[in-house]
């Protein structure tokens, strides 16, 4: 027989006065737990609720890792500047000599004509 | 090798092309730093003004006509000390440094343009010192971009690991990891292993 914090999971004994109170980290809300077998059975929800969070997490984090390589690649454009002092550059590109096109706020691409002829010239 | 009858008529009568010879590499590996040390050693300037903060060097840095000596040998040189090749600049990075804002994106700015400079001047070198930081992780994409693309190009490269003055530089991650690449390992601040350098450029550096 004891009560268990909601919030930050402490246990207090029946008689414990902190019930009335309210437990040390403010909260008001308690879980009664009635006896032992609840006690078993209320760990494993927690068991499994820890479970769910971590897959949970582990999925967030692959799509974390997805978008940020998303916004890592590079399509027509070899520079972007998605916002005013920040540029990602495609040295890649740049080294094999493709044109300098660039990607700005992610909607506009301001073209370097001078290094697209050279490409084309080089392609004659 | 002595200095011929040949050597000396083309040094005389200024025949002689110098060797184009760029320093490439990342940021703050101490490019500025070996190019100042190269100058000052032979010609008693320095070549542009170095620091902490990265993107120092923005602008492709000259110095012609360095003439280098060793072993009897005696090759001319331009040097060029290139902006610091980069993937990402962002002007947040400097702002901890105490630069404004505004100069800290006009910075940026300079510092891409920089890195465009760097690759076109690709085509103007004869031949490249790639320089590396012994402290850091050489697998960069940097480092692996520069390297296959010279490679390609059939410019002759010399691995130049610098700063192996600090405590914790580990020169053989970078020899092991390049060790198809003639390489050295120096420090261009304190001047440790320079003649070696030396040595290097005399040996591979050619038009």
């Amino acid at each position: 027989m004891s009560h268990k914090c909601l919030r930050c999971g402490k246990l207090y004994e029946n008689d414990d006065p902190q019930v009335i109170k309210g437990c040390t980290c403010g909260s008001i809300f308690f879980l009664f737990i009635k006896d032992k077998s609840e006690m078993e059975k209320f760990q494993e929800i927690e068991r499994n609720l820890k479970l769910n969070r971590t897959s949970l997490e582990m999925e967030l984090e692959k799509e974390f890792i997805k978008a940020a390589n998303e916004e890592n690649s590079f399509g027509v454009e070899t520079i972007k500047n998605p916002i005013d002092g920040v540029y990602e550059i495609n040295l890649e590109a740049l080294l094999n000599k493709q044109p300098l096109v660039i990607l700005k706020n992610g909607r506009t691409y301001m073209i370097h004509l001078p290094s697209v002829f050279e490409k084309v010239k080089e392609r004659d | 090798m002595k200095i011929g009858i040949f050597d000396w008529f083309l040094d005389t009568f200024g025949l002689r092309k110098p060797i184009r010879l760029g320093i490439y590499g990342s940021v703050n590996v101490g490019k500025t730093t070996l190019a100042n040390k190269i100058a000052l050693d032979w010609t008693g300037e320095e070549i542009g003004s170095i620091s902490a903060v990265p993107h120092e060097t923005r602008f492709v840095q000259k110095k012609e006509k360095v003439e280098i000596k060793h072993g009897g040998k005696k090759i001319t040189i331009n040097l060029l000390d290139m902006p610091g090749l980069a993937t990402k600049i962002d002007y947040r990075d400097f702002l901890k440094y105490g630069i404004k804002r505004k100069e800290a994106k006009e910075r940026a700015k300079e510092a891409t343009q920089g890195v465009i400079e760097a690759i076109k001047w690709l085509n103007n070198v004869d031949t490249v010192l790639a320089v590396m930081d012994a402290t850091k992780d050489p697998l960069t994409q940097v480092n692996a971009t520069l390297l296959g693309n010279l490679e390609a190009k059939n410019i002759p490269v010399i691995i130049v690991i610098n700063k192996i003055d600090l405590k914790n530089a580990k020169p053989e991650n970078i020899k092991e990891m390049f060790s198809q690449y003639p390489s050295v390992e120096v420090s261009a601040l304190t001047g440790k292993n320079i003649d070696k350098l030396y040595e290097m450029i005399a040996k591979y550096a050619r038009r």
